[in-house]
């Protein structure tokens, strides 16, 4: 795994600090990863020394090849989510527990579809604005804080009402 | 044959010739065939419908009316029990100006602009079936300037339109396709369901897959509900026999049984309220607007 790994990031085709990063795996030791599933703002996937990645893209019906793969979320607030389930064995570096050695199976990096045509459709309810006068504008529970609310029904077997004027 | 037959039988052959591309891996942007979308977003489109030629210039966006009705619905909520839903089927279809008053103790201009802008659109529930074109969806405005048949008219809505209906644009189209789709394209574009962009679109749109229900949501312990409902029909019935059979103390043992059930049931009582949640109609399911087209994607 070592020599392979020292392969890859000796490889011209691949970008600097991505280079750098691996590189500076090399001396640490990698294990066994239980977990599957990662989210994150940018993904990148280096192909092995020997194999071009050979990546399928939703909504292409032709397939592609490349060295390094990078996928990124930059106005989208949320994050991608990358899906090691149908790998066979993944590994994880001691010193960079983001980097990741993968055999065999599958990766999938899914994000949100672009799209906002129908974003106004399904906007979500919205309690109107300023509510009867026999309702709370605020109710605070705790630390929790509720606004615009409805009627409001207490029941203990004891408390304090103080009001104040 | 009347000219929508004709564009019809025009996309059908376009539709076949790009089938037929789609093995040959050229580069192209061509792409075809049946979609539903919920929402389509044009810019500059004309229309063609049995009666009228129509061309409206800026961004619209070709929706169903049932799928507009179910996205004001879920708009806004009164607080406590959500009375909104109920309000927009009294407005549009009652007529009833006191629906508005429902809402009289809220600010609720917004809400009100929507209605009367929706109710403008539908008129009996079955103009749900029917699709409309507005210049924007939240808060909902109707397309106010519009050339039709050549005449150009201004302050009068456009209101929604029967089926079939032919939409075409040069100047770009955006839609979800969602399943089930038979879309070809040869560039082999062909998943079930995506976001697309169009450069140019000739769409006929064929009728609205409306599978919107309401329901009522919010409730807790239904099992126990119907459980409660179902004994308090057999004590009621198995009274009725006992009066029947002179046996005056079962009678009146399930007579009072019965009653008291049935009235924790349906009473709305604070308890009932609290046991079984607030009552709230729910608007799920969408209300897809389905089409044939063809065109080139951007």
């Amino acid at each position: 795994m070592k020599q392979e790994l020292i392969e890859i990031a000796k490889q011209g085709q691949i970008d600097p600090e991505t280079a750098r990063r691996l590189a500076a795996c090399m001396d640490a030791e990698f294990k066994h990863s239980p977990i599957r599933y990662f989210v994150s703002r940018k993904v990148i996937i280096v192909a092995g020394a020997g194999e071009l990645l050979s990546i399928r893209i939703s909504g292409f019906g032709e397939s592609f090849k490349g060295r390094q793969l990078t996928c990124s979320n930059v106005d989208n607030p949320e994050d991608l989510e990358v899906s090691l389930a149908e790998s066979d064995m993944v590994f994880q570096s001691c010193k960079d527990p983001d980097v990741l050695y993968v055999k065999g199976g599958e990766t999938s990096i899914t994000g949100p579809k672009y799209s906002d045509v129908a974003k106004d459709l399904d906007t979500p309810a919205e309690v109107l604005k300023i509510l009867p006068r026999t309702d709370p504008d605020i109710v605070q529970i705790d630390n929790r804080i509720y606004r615009q609310t409805g009627t409001v029904y207490i029941s203990s077997p004891f408390y304090v009402v103080i009001l104040e004027r | 044959m009347n000219e929508i037959q004709e564009i019809s039988n025009l996309m059908d052959k376009e539709i076949e010739a790009i089938t037929l591309a789609a093995t040959s891996h050229l580069p192209s942007k061509k792409i075809g065939g049946k979609a539903s979308a919920r929402v389509v977003k044009l810019q500059n489109p004309k229309i063609i419908t049995t009666e009228n030629k129509i061309e409206i210039l800026g961004p619209v966006f070709l929706v169903s009316v049932g799928e507009m009705k179910k996205a004001i619905k879920n708009r806004y909520k009164t607080p406590g029990q959500n009375v909104f839903p109920e309000v927009v089927d009294d407005f549009i279809f009652s007529n009833d100006k006191d629906a508005l008053n429902r809402l009289r103790a809220f600010d609720s201009a917004q809400a009100a602009s929507d209605l009367v802008n929706l109710a403008r659109l539908v008129k009996v529930p079955s103009d749900s079936e029917k699709v409309a074109l507005v210049s924007k969806i939240k808060p909902l405005e109707l397309v106010t300037e519009y050339v039709i048949d050549g005449k150009h008219t201004s302050g009068n809505f456009l209101g929604s339109f029967d089926l079939p209906l032919v939409v075409m644009t040069d100047n770009g189209a955006q839609f979800d396709f969602e399943n089930p789709s038979n879309v070809v394209g040869t560039n082999q574009r062909v998943e079930e369901s995506m976001a697309i962009n169009m450069n140019n679109i000739m769409l006929l749109v064929e009728m609205v897959d409306d599978n919107t229900i309401q329901i009522t949501g919010g409730l807790k312990h239904v099992g126990w509900g119907n459980v409660m409902a179902i004994v308090s029909l057999i004590c009621l019935l198995v009274g009725a026999f006992s009066f029947i059979e002179k046996r005056l103390f079962f009678f009146i043992v399930l007579l009072i049984s019965g009653a008291a059930l049935a009235i924790a049931r349906y009473l709305p009582t604070n308890w009932n309220k609290e046991f079984f949640g607030m009552s709230e109609i729910q608007v799920v399911g969408n209300s897809y607007t389905v089409f044939k087209f063809y065109g080139e994607m951007a």
